[in-house]
Parts: C-alpha cells; structure tokens; sequence
C-alpha cells in the first residue's frame, strides 16, 4: 500500500477520534462483560471440587478477556495519540493546495506539481532567468511540504500498525505485517539493491543462528523447469530452505513485496531447525545446546516432523500450515517483520551496499 | 466431590447475568471503529490491513462469548440437577413418612 498525496486529501482527523471513541465504548463494553464473569460466574454456595472447576475455568475466560483488553486498550490510547498529527496533515494539506493555488501551480493526485501559469514575455534573458528561478523555487516549496505531509502521514500509519493488539483473539489476523515507512521505503529500491538486501539478511540472520556454509539464490521458483510455464499454479512459492544442497532460495518474482524480508527469516529459521535437530544430544552424558527459548523437547518434535513432513500438495494446506517446523519458522517470520522498522532497513541497506 | 448449598434461583440468577455478559461482550464489534479508522486514512495500510484484525477480534470474541454462555449453561444445569435432588428427596421423605405412620 502506498500512501499518495491524493489520498491525503481525504485524511479525516474526526475520523481518526470518532474512531477512538468507538473503541472506547467496545474497551468499557468488554470490561463490563469481563467484570460480570469475574463476580457472577462461581456462586457463593459452591464448595469443594465444584468451587475449585468453577474458578480455574473463570480464570482461563476472565484472562483471555483481560489480553484482548489490555491490547485494545493500548491501540486505543495510540488511536487517540494520532487525532492531532491527522488534523495537522489536514491542514497542511489544505494549506498547500490553497498556496498552490494563488501561485498558479496544480498538483494532481499523484503529487506532480504543475505551472499553470499563463505565458510570460521578457525583455531579456536575465528578467527571463529570475522568474524562472523564482517559479522553481516556489515548486520546491510546495514540494517540500508535500514530502513532510506524506512523512507525516507515513508516521501515523506506522504508529497506528505497531500498536495493533497481539494475543490469543489477534491470532487469525493477518500473519505479515509490514512497517508502512518499510513499505515505502522498500517500493524506492531498485531490484539490485533489494537482492543485497535479501542477501544480507539472509547472511546475518544465519551468523546469529549459527548456520554457515550455505548459499543464497534469489531466483524463478515458480519455474523451476524452465520452461517458461507456472510448475504448480496452485501453490505460490515464496521461498525453500533445501538441506540437501544447503540452498536458500527466494522467489524472484516476490523481491517487489517486502514481505519477503519475512521469508528470508523464515528460510533461514529452517536451517537453523536443521541444525538443532542435528546437534541434539547422542549420548545421555551430552549437554543440550538449542536455539535460545527452545527446549529439547520442541528440537526433537521438529526431528519426528521432518522424517513426516506434510507438503500442502499431497497432504492438504492445513497440515502444511500447522506441523510444528512451519508454525515456529512462521512465527519467526513474522516476527522478524514485526521488529523491522525504517531505521533498521535503513541500517542493513547501508551493510548491504 | 462436588457439592452446593445454593438455592436454584441463586444459580439461575448467574447463569442470567454471564449470558447477559456474553451478550454485552457480542456487542462489542470493533469493525465499526476499525471501519471509521481506515475511512479516515485512506490509502493507508491501517485501512488495508486492520479490517483483517479487526474480524479476528470479533471472531475471538465471539467465541468467548459462547464459552461464557457454556458457563451458564453448566449452572441452569446445576440448579435442574439440585431441584431434581430435591424432589426426590421430597418425594422418599413423603413416601418413608407414609411408610412408617402407616398413612394411606
């Protein structure tokens, strides 16, 4: 999604606060219902093994409620932080277009400024140079502060995106995520410097995990053949992390959607899987050394998953989906996404050059 | 062991009010303010991406609400069980009292 100054014409700060007040009054009307549980659900009379059922059940309701609340309630107060930056970018943008206006420029939709100003006569060169520098002058002015309205804008939506709510109800939400300031950043680069970016990730995300000799391809997954047709038009392959030739490939067809920086994550948490599967322990003298967070029981459940890897052409999407190697590799995935910020990016873009 | 020393009423009267609950939590649909956000930011990933949140949410909460209502469902359940128990009790009392005062 690509924000253009267009669209900033139609940025609403009594939108963004009537949106506030509407997730007000969902936060005190799921409080109440919360708080109803809480009081009403274990009658006073109930004694014993009744009472003791009766109150871990409530528990498990009233928490659930209470993560969705507490995150709701923090996107709320987010919401709200961003009435006044949207009123700013409001008027702004009025104020530009009003300005543009009395200096006979027109920005369309898309943001190009255009002199509309009638035909000029000189009477000589210089006169002629000096209006000019003059109008050019004027452009860049309005320019500028188009880029700040956009800027801006970028800001909020960004704010408003890393402040969306996590937990158990936010799980069927969408799985990846971009930064908008990311988005927009990543829609300036050239495919070059995006395949140095991929590579770079790739690279570094290995080093921390402890993955070497392995090599990166960003190349047509879609046909491997080459024959100039989609292999399986009913799957869309982003990326594979092959341990037979210690491969990680990524679609090239992909490197347009920042997304990817998800995928190369993903692939590289594969190989990291591998590695842990490998480094298990043989005798019962060894140590175990897993990835961080990771106990030895979920290492050797990837080992069982890997000797019975489900494929989403021969044994369905969900089981693809929810074997436990692609949960916890998407879970990294997309949790690398959720970290990445515009400065981070900027930073890799910098190692990467 | 379970056991209740609780009026029936008194467990109707909470199953009543968690089903009210689940009802008030149902109410609370968050597409409309995420509908208003994005309207209000056109072009915006918040305006792409947070309807998907915003359904999971409702989604989530929907769900929660059945489980409250599963909650009361179990406690009207008691409260039939203990009027049942009572009335059998009821009726072995009258039946043990006509039994030993030789009554017809």
């Amino acid at each position: 999604m690509t924000i253009g100054y267009g669209d900033l014409r139609s940025w609403r700060g009594g939108g963004v606060t009537s949106a506030s007040e509407l997730l007000r009054a969902d936060i005190t009307a799921l409080e109440k219902a919360r708080d109803t549980v809480e009081s009403d659900a274990v009658p006073a009379g109930f004694e014993g093994f009744a009472r003791v059922a009766a109150v871990a059940r409530r528990a498990a309701i009233v928490s659930a409620m209470d993560t969705h609340i507490d995150g709701l309630t923090s996107f709320e107060r987010t919401v709200y932080a961003q009435v006044a930056p949207v009123t700013a970018i409001e008027k702004a943008v009025q104020d530009i277009d009003t300005d543009a206006v009395g200096q006979q420029f027109s920005i369309d939709s898309s943001g190009t400024v255009s002199d509309v100003a009638p035909t000029q006569t000189f009477d000589n060169r210089y006169e002629r140079f000096e209006f000019e520098e003059g109008r050019r002058r004027q452009r860049d002015a309005l320019v500028a502060r188009m880029t700040e309205a956009l800027d801006d804008a970028y800001a909020v939506d960004s704010a408003i995106i890393a402040a969306r709510p996590r937990g158990s109800f936010s799980d069927d939400g969408p799985e990846d995520v971009v930064d908008p300031e990311v988005e927009r950043e990543w829609s300036t680069m050239s495919d070059d410097e995006r395949r140095a970016v991929v590579e770079h990730i790739a690279e570094e995300r290995a080093r921390e995990a402890g993955v070497d000799d392995f090599e990166v391809r960003i190349e047509d997954l879609e046909d491997q053949d080459g024959d100039g047709v989609d292999d399986d038009p009913a799957t869309d392959l982003h990326g594979d992390w092959n341990e037979g030739d210690r491969v990680l490939r990524i679609d090239e067809g992909d490197l347009d959607d920042p997304t990817i920086l998800g995928t190369v994550a993903h692939e590289v948490r594969h190989a990291q899987q591998h590695k842990a599967v490998d480094d298990l322990p043989w005798w019962w003298w060894e140590d175990y050394h897993g990835p961080p967070g990771v106990g030895q029981e979920e290492v050797e459940s990837w080992k069982d998953n890997f000797d019975d890897y489900k494929t989403s052409r021969h044994d369905g999407f969900d089981a693809y989906h929810d074997q436990p190697v692609e949960a916890d590799a998407r879970e990294t995935g997309g949790g690398y996404l959720d970290d990445l910020d515009s400065d981070g990016l900027e930073r890799i873009r910098e190692e990467a050059r | 062991m379970s056991t209740y020393r609780v009026e029936p009423d008194e467990l109707r009267a909470s199953a009543g009010d968690l089903r009210t609950a689940a009802t008030t939590a149902r109410g609370a649909d968050a597409t409309d303010a995420i509908s208003a956000l994005g309207g209000a930011l056109p072009a915006s990933s918040t305006a792409s991406v947070m309807p998907e949140f915003a359904t999971a949410w409702d989604e989530g909460i929907d769900d929660w609400a059945a489980s409250v209502d599963d909650f009361a469902e179990g406690l009207e359940s008691a409260a039939a069980d203990a009027e049942a128990a009572d009335a059998t009790a009821r009726l072995f009392q009258q039946w043990l009292a006509r039994f030993l005062g030789g009554g017809s």
